[in-house]
């Protein structure tokens, strides 16, 4: 049980760190003072809600510690979805990206607070009720702008033609599913991107945007199982190179 | 040496004139707010140098400040779910209020160095996981503290967040209903920002959560 829990909490931790890093790329150069700031703060909160996971990784499982974790691996090791990885592109692209992951978040995380592991499931009331500001702020946007001028509305569709088949690559099956279903430690990642489309399509039906339709192979799958796109390392590299300076050092 | 790394607890002991061993004290603090506490011990009977000791703690504590807020101590919100004093050792059960407060841990060694200056040579402060924190843990001495301040007060919530309690909120200034929601983050992760239409006046707020 210990092995599907820990791939759990890793691949969680790992999407918000990588993420989290991504969305930060935009402070100080938001389109608008408001935007920067919120993507500023939403990156911190993901690099805080990475930061709680790999705690538990470290004080449940005896997992090195978080920073040792984030910052001394290659990227074979990162669990995280390709969909992360991603450079941040337009403002489009990103918001699409936030949007998409975030409503993912929602509900992986109401689902987790039902666990039975006691740790997350503490852990995700407290983590679900900071996601609301991001969800009403990814709506809001998506709206606005699906429902703007003609550029900005293909802007939008474009950004989601592009992000979809890496959105889906968020609920690559795990083997652990079944266990951590049958022990309540949370649902599959099928039912959670059944929930996950029940909530998207009508929010992008009212900003005019459409799904792309794609077959089974179009999904980017991989990213779990530490098969990354080639812009995960250049970010590793970036992201560790204080660090690796001297492992070792006391902030 | 107070432990600052994350979730766990520190323990500060080092020799020095303080609160005798016989001194006990258990008894929980009144939650400050309504909904989304949790349960709490129910008091043990009083003993010698209760009030006391246990009085010691909470003056000290009313002295410990939110570094970003620093006129609101972290009685003021919410943030300490209980305080015992038991043979000599003054525990203090801390509950920071965003995840990714950047924030917690400094709190953590402020609340370890108040009780030492109070005269406790033994500290202990665990960080409290069984509950949330949540805005309607704020006293409301605390809301009123927020509007002096110049922020916006958070509105109750009651477990369920709402856009409506995100949008809607009394200007600081001049108690305007008439007010606008600007962004969802402010200059910290515990503020939102918004605009006064009676007062022209652009105004933070201490987000409900």
């Amino acid at each position: 049980m210990s092995e599907a829990i820990k791939d759990l909490l890793y691949r969680m931790a790992e999407d918000e760190l990588i993420l989290g890093h991504r969305n930060s790329e935009w402070t100080g150069l938001g389109p608008i003072l408001e935007e920067d700031i919120a993507f500023s703060s939403i990156a911190q909160d993901q690099i805080g809600h990475a930061l709680a996971n790999y705690t538990i990784l470290n004080e449940q499982f005896g997992e090195p510690v978080p920073d040792v974790i984030a910052f001394s691996r290659d990227e074979k090791q990162f669990h995280c979805c390709q969909f992360v990885e991603l450079p941040i592109g337009d403002y489009a692209f990103s918001l699409i990206r936030h949007f998409l992951f975030d409503h993912a978040e929602t509900i992986r995380y109401e689902a987790l607070a039902l666990s039975s592991f006691a740790p997350l499931g503490s852990l995700a009331k407290k983590i679900k009720g900071e996601l609301k500001y991001h969800v009403l702020h990814g709506d809001l946007w998506v709206t606005k702008l699906g429902q703007g001028t003609e550029e900005s509305h293909a802007r939008m569709q474009t950004a989601l033609n592009e992000a979809f088949p890496y959105a889906l690559g968020m609920f690559e099956p795990s083997k652990y599913d079944e266990e951590l279903e049958r022990e309540k430690v949370t649902i599959g990642e099928t039912a959670l991107q059944t929930k996950w489309l029940e909530v998207v399509t009508p929010i992008l039906e009212k900003a005019n945007l459409v799904l792309p339709k794609l077959s089974i192979k179009d999904r980017k799958y991989g990213g779990r199982q530490g098969y990354h796109t080639e812009y995960l390392q250049p970010l590793i590299d970036e992201m560790t190179e204080v660090y690796r300076l001297d492992p070792a050092a006391t902030w | 040496m107070v432990n600052e790394s994350g979730i766990g607890y520190g323990t500060i002991a080092h020799d020095g004139s303080g609160i005798g061993s016989d001194a006990n004290a258990v008894a929980p603090l009144p939650l400050a707010g309504g909904a989304g506490g949790g349960s709490m011990e129910t008091p043990t009977p009083s003993r010698k140098r209760e009030g006391n000791t246990r009085q010691l703690v909470l003056d000290a504590l009313s002295g410990v400040m939110d570094p970003e807020i620093p006129t609101l101590s972290v009685l003021d919100l919410g943030m300490i779910t209980n305080v015992e004093v038991e043979d000599g050792t003054a525990h203090v059960r801390f509950l920071p209020t965003f995840v990714a407060c950047p924030a917690t841990s400094y709190i953590k060694s402020n609340i370890a160095k108040a009780l030492m200056e109070a005269g406790f040579t033994s500290i202990q402060v665990d960080l409290e996981t069984e509950m949330s924190w949540t805005s309607d843990r704020i006293s409301e001495h605390g809301r009123k503290l927020l509007e002096e301040f110049g922020l916006g007060a958070p509105v109750q919530i009651d477990g369920t967040l709402n856009f409506e309690q995100i949008e809607h909120v009394a200007c600081p200034y001049c108690g305007s209903e008439n007010t606008e929601l600007r962004s969802m983050f402010g200059s910290t992760l515990c503020r939102s920002i918004h605009y006064c239409m009676d007062c022209k006046q652009s105004f933070e707020r201490f987000k409900p959560l």
